[in-house]
């Protein structure tokens, strides 16, 4: 344990995923000693990205402005969604460069552990934005995983009635894994290699 | 294949310690408290990604520290292997093979153990738990994929008993289905390599019990589920996927009311047993506590001989404080049946219980120090 402000400072960046007593502390101890060290510009930023970024109203995705990047990029394919369970999968496959339709952030995938339901997710609003028939295909880019794999079920069985195409995205992945983890060869190949569900 | 060296570091009640093994028999001897048993746990551990006394990884880490290292160097054959972990309280475990990351499943393919325990006379006596997880740790070595397919089994059971809760005595659920569509497929999965085990396991533990026992003696295994007929499991021609499928498929529409009204998944194969017999008789109710014995050593030494028998070869055996349990004639005759195994690792308070034939190195403990 350290005196008051520094095992205070410890003890918030422990708090943070990935970084463990040893990193927070090593952190902490870097801010301090540094001669010079920069901490307004950090301070600064960590405030305001609190403060300015939200979520797209149309996709989900983050943003600082009601709509996002790619929901307002006229060069989007506007024919195509990708439904993905977090915003950092869209990261993840916007790093591929293979994809050049819109979005639809879930803000999860269906959990009953964890109380996570199809009503807890952001289906509702994507029905909303099928309801516009330019829309042709829907690719479901959900993780690898039991959770992710029974919710891309549950989306292709509800998307069933309607005159679009629903594809998943599958061979390739390690199974069991996390979208984000996937390397950008493998994600990208997946995306190429989608089945159609809904046939 | 066998273990070369042992380092810990904060593992239990090692500080810090280090023993280099060689092939063949080595006693661990120590009285009761000082840490021998803890030595070979840290084997057992980075075998199965899980302790054969306690669940998870806090018991594992010495008191008053953050993490726990161990390091396993084996060989087989040629081929040399080192596995590290670190165990962290309140943090995934990180883990080595090589020089490569690895997950905690993947240490289930590097080190194969077999590990005979006093704890093992409930896999007689004890409750089905204890002989599925018998199955299971066998099963995880033998087939590649089995435990990633009853991972995520044991993960679709926990999620459809969440929701079985949430929805209680409303069937009109819109999920629900697909829970159960997971449970068939990956239960009826999980059924059909336990199935396959068992069949194999049969002439292994017939011999192994005659081996213990002796040749007028017969002992039987079969696998046994609430969703199929006594038999129907035990037949020479094992049910395809599709017809284990159906069943379990079957079972749950049975159990569908009962399920909702309890709020828990009634049939599959977190529910099945293992049926054990000796002379016809099941072991569980109708055997002497020497047979009992027999029976649960002979299912260890039936485990070992299939892995032995296998592409992954000897598996490094661990006695642990087996001896003390067992009477003369059958600690003679089950180290008559280990003696050609490339490493036996055996933990003892006393030497005279080791028959003569397995007394080779000695390696002295005495709290948390290898003399
Ligand atoms: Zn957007």
């Amino acid at each position: 344990m350290y005196a008051g402000i520094v095992q205070e400072l410890i003890d918030e960046l422990g708090r943070l995923p990935g970084i463990g007593p040893k990193s927070a502390q090593r952190i902490a101890f870097h801010i301090v000693q540094t001669e010079g060290f920069e901490v307004s510009n950090l301070a600064r930023v960590l405030r305001e990205v609190k403060e300015r970024v939200k979520f797209c109203r149309n996709c989900g995705n983050i943003s600082e402005e009601d709509l996002c990047s790619i929901c307002v990029d006229p060069k989007r394919d506007t024919s195509k969604i990708c439904v993905v369970e977090e915003a950092k999968d869209v990261a993840a496959i916007e790093r591929t460069r293979q994809y050049r339709g819109l979005y639809h952030v879930l803000g999860g995938a269906i959990s009953p552990i964890d109380g996570i339901g199809p009503d807890q997710l952001r289906i509702k609003q994507l029905l909303e934005r099928l309801s516009d028939t330019s829309i042709e295909e829907v690719i479901i880019a959900t993780d690898p995983n039991l959770e992710g794999e029974a919710t891309a079920v549950f989306l292709s069985r509800t998307l069933s009635a309607l005159p679009i195409r629903v594809s998943r995205i599958a061979s390739g992945l390690p199974v069991g894994g996390d979208l984000e983890y996937a390397d950008e060869v493998t994600l990208g190949r997946a995306f190429e290699g989608r089945r159609t569900v809904n046939d | 294949m066998r273990i070369s060296k042992i380092d810990l570091t904060n593992f239990r009640n090692y500080e810090n310690a280090s023993l280099d093994l060689d092939p063949g028999f080595t006693v661990l001897l120590g009285k009761n408290g000082q840490g021998k048993t803890n030595l070979i746990e840290s084997v057992v551990w980075a075998s199965n990604a899980s302790s054969h006394r306690v669940s998870g990884t806090d018991p594992l880490i010495r008191v008053g520290a953050d993490e726990a290292v161990l390091r396993i160097q084996c060989r087989q054959g040629e081929r040399a292997l080192t596995i590290a972990a670190q165990l962290n309280r309140n943090k995934p475990t990180v883990v080595m093979i090589g020089s490569h990351p690895a997950k905690l499943k993947d240490l289930v393919a590097a080190i194969t153990t077999v590990v005979f325990a006093p704890e093992d006379l409930a896999l007689v006596k004890g409750d089905p738990a204890d002989r599925r997880n018998y199955l299971d740790v066998l099963a995880s070595k033998i087939f590649p994929n089995y435990l990633a397919t009853l991972t995520d089994y044991e993960r679709a059971i926990r999620q459809r008993n969440s929701l079985l809760k949430t929805i209680r005595g409303n069937s009109e659920n819109q999920t629900l289905d697909i829970w159960t569509e997971k449970i068939i497929s990956l239960g009826a999965k999980t059924i059909e390599y336990r199935l396959q085990l068992v069949k194999q396991l049969l002439p292994y533990l017939e011999q192994s019990y005659q081996n213990i026992a002796g040749d007028n003696h017969h002992a039987g295994i079969s696998y046994v589920s609430d969703i199929a007929d006594a038999g129907e499991f035990s037949r020479d021609d094992l049910p395809t996927l599709q017809e284990i499928s159906d069943l379990l498929s079957r079972a749950l529409t049975n159990k569908a009311a009962q399920e909702i009204e309890r709020g828990v998944t009634l049939a599959g194969p977190h529910r099945d047993d293992v049926f054990l017999s000796i002379n016809s008789l099941p072991a569980k109710t109708h055997s002497s506590h020497g047979e009992s014995w027999s029976m649960a050593i002979s299912l260890r030494l039936a485990a070992a001989k299939l892995l032995k028998d296998g592409p992954l070869g000897d598996p490094v055996l661990i006695l642990d404080d087996v001896f003390a349990e067992l009477d003369v004639s059958r600690r003679e005759r089950l180290a008559e049946a280990i003696k050609d195994f490339e490493q036996v690792l055996i933990t003892t308070a006393d030497p005279e219980d080791v028959p003569n034939v397995l007394r080779g190195t000695i390696v002295e403990i005495e709290t948390g120090r290898i003399k």
